[in-house]
């Protein structure tokens, strides 16, 4: 089924015999300004981990690869709650960065939601941020872009599931994955 | 019951407008009857979720009110209700996203549970009673309403409850400890309603105790199961549902104080276990203290152990409800007297 066929009407009407009345729509529903998708603009990755198990084993692994291969990756930044977006601090501190922003490792429904949101408020200010969620959320980005009106789809880097009980040999073929997308969305950096 | 009004009732269901059963449909009529006992303005922003671009308007409380079936004399409950869901603390959008399946547990003691008729003894938890199934539908109907980014976001719930159809528990009005809402900053005589997110209520049976230790170790052991959802972050919380026969003997033996200080001593289980069952991870985060060759309790803060009084005399019952392991905060409002 597609994301547009999950929204709720917006208006109903009750129509009798002379005239119609209108139901009151009791959805919330997002009103956000429309924004342009952006890419990363120097060679430079900054992790963005919310301290689900695994995330910041993932997130450093990936770091130290990435450096390996000549990219500026920064400390990982922490964010305090997994469930919950950024906090405005941090998304104060991130703006105007030119390099790209992950948010992650999500693998559970609150936490890949709000991994999705953390990335539509960096690409707002102008960063870009994108989230990395494993397979089963994979849609989570998708359904948060479902009222925003952009020029391009949002990407979206996908792991596998699961990111607990991993083996060594599983958590550095994640981070290996991980550098390996990060890589390509880097490529993309005029030169 | 016109032909007219059920095609409205399936026009809101093919809208999804509903949370599953039939609702009441939003006339504009009734959704004005409801938002001048809110005292709000129809467009006033009641709250907002602003990391979603969503203002969540009183419009759409009210509106949802009259869908959930909520008489208007709800109304200044219905107002302290609606500013608890839309607390920030609260976090309405992960209550309905987490993989966790948690409700909005909604919590009324004070007066106000014999002004608006709450069923508070039999099956207390669940009562057929219109004030508990319509106001406990409300809250969920907002976190459903409110809370799924205009239906956006999908729901990870893995396996949920029956309470995110209405999960309301209305206190005793005299009760032998202070009322649930004292432990929450309220004072004793007033009317307050409480929102947790929460998980379903464990029922705990002891028929042949005759001492408060006994009921409380038997509760300490349901809070401490393995599988209790706070074990590894501990950022949770319980509420004990004392029944009256259970609380006779619980408040006898103990103030509340000293039942919480029990029940953190008692509600334990060996760490090490815990890592070979893999409800800890092998190599935990520093700051959530796991230490090895302990004994570890999965609530951080005694003060986030709540009790309350309500159920049925008679049954040697009582229950836990953990709340979500994601939830930081209780959020309660008083409900100004009429």
């Amino acid at each position: 089924m597609s994301i547009e066929a999950l929204i709720p009407e917006r208006r109903l009407a009750s129509c009798g015999d002379l005239s119609c009345e209108f139901l009151v729509d009791p959805i919330a529903r997002p009103t956000p300004a429309p924004f342009t998708v952006v890419f990363p603009r120097r060679r430079r990755v900054v992790l963005l981990d919310h301290r689900k198990p695994n995330s910041r084993a993932i997130l450093a692994r990936t770091g130290q690869l990435l450096r390996e291969r000549g990219v500026d990756v920064p400390d990982v930044i922490e964010k305090a709650g997994a469930g919950t977006p950024m906090s405005d601090a941090i998304l104060d501190q991130l703006s105007g960065e030119p390099g790209l922003v992950l948010c992650g490792v999500s693998d559970c429904g609150s936490c890949s939601a709000s991994s999705s949101v953390d990335s539509i408020m960096l690409q707002k200010r102008g960063v870009a941020g994108f989230a990395v969620l494993t397979e089963p959320f994979q849609n989570q980005v998708e359904r948060a872009m479902a009222y925003q009106r952009t020029d391009r789809d949002l990407p979206v880097l996908l792991l596998p599931h699961p990111m607990q009980n991993l083996t060594a040999a599983e958590l550095e073929q994640r981070a290996l994955l991980l550098a390996d997308l990060a890589e390509r969305l880097l490529a993309a950096i005029p030169t | 019951m016109s032909d007219g009004y059920l095609q409205d009732v399936e026009n809101c269901f093919a809208a999804g407008w509903s949370d599953g059963l039939p609702v009441i449909p939003p006339y504009g009529s009734l959704v004005e009857a409801m938002l001048a006992a809110l005292g709000w303005e129809a467009t006033e922003v009641v709250g907002a979720i602003p990391s979603q671009s969503i203002e969540i308007r009183a419009e759409q409380l009210a509106a949802t009110a009259v869908m959930a079936g909520c008489e208007t004399r709800y109304g200044p409950l219905l107002r302290a209700l609606s500013e608890a869901l839309v607390d920030p603390r609260f976090n309405l959008s992960g209550v309905e996203v987490t993989t966790g399946g948690v409700a909005a547990l909604v919590i009324v003691g004070g007066p106000i549970v014999k002004e608006l008729g709450f069923a508070h003894e039999a099956n207390a938890l669940g009562a057929n009673a219109r004030p508990n199934a319509t106001i406990g539908r409300f809250a969920q109907m907002v976190r459903l309403f409110c809370g799924r980014g205009g239906g956006a976001l999908q729901p990870h719930g893995t396996v949920g409850h029956p309470g995110r159809i209405g999960f309301l528990i209305a206190e005793h009005p005299e009760t032998l400890w202070p009322s649930f809402h004292t432990q929450l900053g309220h004072a004793p005589g007033v009317s307050a309603i409480s929102v947790m997110a929460a998980e379903g209520p464990n029922s705990v049976n002891n028929h042949f105790a005759s001492t408060g230790a006994a009921v409380l170790e038997t509760i300490a052991d349901c809070i401490a199961h393995s599988g209790t959802t706070n074990f590894y972050y501990r950022h949770g919380a319980y509420v004990v549902a004392l029944a009256p026969d259970h609380a006779e003997l619980v408040t006898s033996d103990f103030s509340r104080d000293d039942a919480r200080a029990f029940l953190m001593e008692k509600a334990v289980r060996a760490t090490d276990e815990l890592v070979r069952l893999g409800r800890i991870p092998e190599v935990p985060r520093a700051d959530l203290d796991v230490v090895a060759g302990t004994m570890r309790v999965p609530v951080r803060d005694p003060g986030r152990i709540h009790f309350i009084e309500t159920g049925a005399p008679g049954g040697k019952f009582s229950a836990v409800v953990p709340a979500w392991a994601g939830s930081r905060h209780d959020v309660s409002r008083e409900i100004p007297t009429s």
